[in-house]
């Protein structure tokens, strides 16, 4: 042991150790990516969908708590163009979310070549409601939660709060509706009968897509869009659902349609050290305005 | 002006603190997952789901038998990282902060590598040497002095100037 040695000279024998073992450790993690490639092979893509649905990227920190549209789409994109994936999955454990980022993916589902088929784990309501209807074949549990073909778009207001505590709002704005929504006014009656009138024609898309991929009578579909959710025993018996099960009928209806083993390859994004360091990055939801706090959400 | 004719400092040597060897070892663990072993979090990030983790496992032998090696070689480098600062040094970058030497137990001779190998086996989270992860804290407590470093005739020591 060198006691002896200087400062200085034991911080260039501290670097050149560092140095080595993140060169030594780059060159391993590298080798094992190269033969752990091919590893995963399978000709069942499974898309996970889990935690609420938004546009932009997921949580860091390698938690599964929201799903990203721009990466589901890139999945989707990804096993349709390859060649050994046979029949898409979705692995659906969500309570909804963004009115956009549901659709953004069911339009990417409904434009798939591939069978796609939607799991339903313990919930698959509002926006995952609307993945799910646009697969081919929907699987629930029994007592999974599912439906709420509904919108949302409630936050909380501000205005008494300020009044109390003696702060004014100042509006100043260009376009006599560009504050609609704000937390900090109180929402006046013809904006109120807008924001409605809004969230209204939503649902109604809503539901017309659900019995277009459904196949089923618009009408019962409305009846159906109260945004109450209905267990998967319940939600078969409406149609809005194919089958009662969970992995081995997934299995079983894959294997049926495509005659051969299912093998499951999982697609799932991998968190940047970044990301995994850095905290939980936040992604907006698309606002129809800028004060709009809570977003529009199915 | 005559010089003062104080007698020399001397520097004696004690057994390093507990609490100074365990921040020393969390801010070394701190360091190696930081700035070592970041290459192997992206690949098993890119191999294991980011839910339900043991029924993958359970599915996936294969991946099982492959998270061993992994973890046999990032055991490796945390083995080389204590070993080589040791043999080197006397000290990791965390025992530096808190002025702890690892010294031979013989105090002839100098700390050889095998000696500082010998003494960081318990890296391996393997059979026999996840063992040490429970009996060398208990011996630390009790005798102040880890089997690692008994058996391989070390010790863990401050110098003092008095």
């Amino acid at each position: 042991m060198k006691q002896t040695e200087s400062r200085p000279s034991k911080m260039k024998t501290s670097v050149k150790i560092l140095i080595g073992l993140v060169l030594l450790s780059l060159f391993m993690a590298t080798t094992i990516n190269i033969f752990a490639d091919g590893t995963l092979e399978g000709n069942v893509a499974l898309i996970p969908i889990y935690g609420p649905i938004m546009v932009g990227s997921s949580d860091g920190l390698g938690s599964s708590s929201s799903t990203s549209s721009n990466a589901i789409v890139g999945f989707i994109k990804e096993a349709n163009e390859n060649p050994s994936i046979k029949a898409i999955v979705f692995d659906i454990n969500s309570p909804g979310g963004s009115a956009v980022a549901s659709e953004e993916i069911a339009r990417a589902i409904i434009n798939s070549e591939k069978p796609t088929v939607a799991w339903i784990r313990e919930v698959g309501a509002s926006g995952a409601y609307w993945i799910s209807s646009s697969t081919d074949h929907t699987i629930a549990s029994p007592v999974s939660v599912t439906g709420s073909i509904g919108v949302i778009a409630s936050y909380l207001e501000f205005s008494e709060f300020l009044d109390d505590w003696n702060v004014t709002y100042r509006r100043l704005v260009a376009g006599e509706f560009k504050d609609m929504g704000s937390p900090l006014k109180e929402l006046t009656p013809q904006e109120e009968v807008r924001l409605q009138k809004l969230i209204d024609d939503i649902r109604e898309y809503f539901i017309d897509v659900v019995a277009e991929n459904r196949g089923l009578e618009r009408s019962h579909v409305e009846s159906l869009a109260t945004g109450e959710v209905f267990l998967g025993k319940d939600a078969i018996q409406l149609g809005l659902i194919d089958e009662l099960g969970s992995q081995p009928e997934v299995i079983t209806y894959i294997e049926n349609e495509l005659n051969e083993t299912v093998e499951f390859v999982r697609y799932q994004a991998s968190p940047s050290l970044l990301e995994l360091l850095g905290g939980i990055i936040f992604d907006k939801e698309i606002k129809l305005s800028s004060d709009v706090s809570g977003g529009i959400r199915t | 002006m005559d010089e003062l004719n104080l007698p020399k400092k001397r520097k004696i040597e004690v057994d390093a603190p507990l609490y100074a060897r365990v921040l020393a070892f969390i801010i070394d663990l701190l360091i190696l997952n930081s700035f070592i072993l970041f290459p192997f979090q992206s690949v098993l990030v890119s191999m294991l789901p980011q839910e339900n983790i043991s029924q993958f496992l359970a599915d996936h032998p294969v991946i099982v038998d492959q998270l061993y090696y992994i973890l046999f070689l990032m055991a490796i480098i945390i083995l080389l990282y204590f070993s080589l600062m040791e043999y080197k040094l006397g000290q990791t970058l965390g025992d530096m902060i808190f002025k702890i030497i690892v010294v031979s137990q013989d105090k002839k001779k100098q700390l050889t590598f095998l000696q500082c190998v010998l003494s960081n086996l318990y890296v391996f989270p393997f059979f026999p040497f996840f063992m040490l992860w429970v009996m060398d804290p208990i011996r630390l407590y009790i005798k102040k002095e880890t089997f690692s470093n008994h058996f391989s005739k070390r010790k863990v020591v401050q110098y003092q100037e008095v």
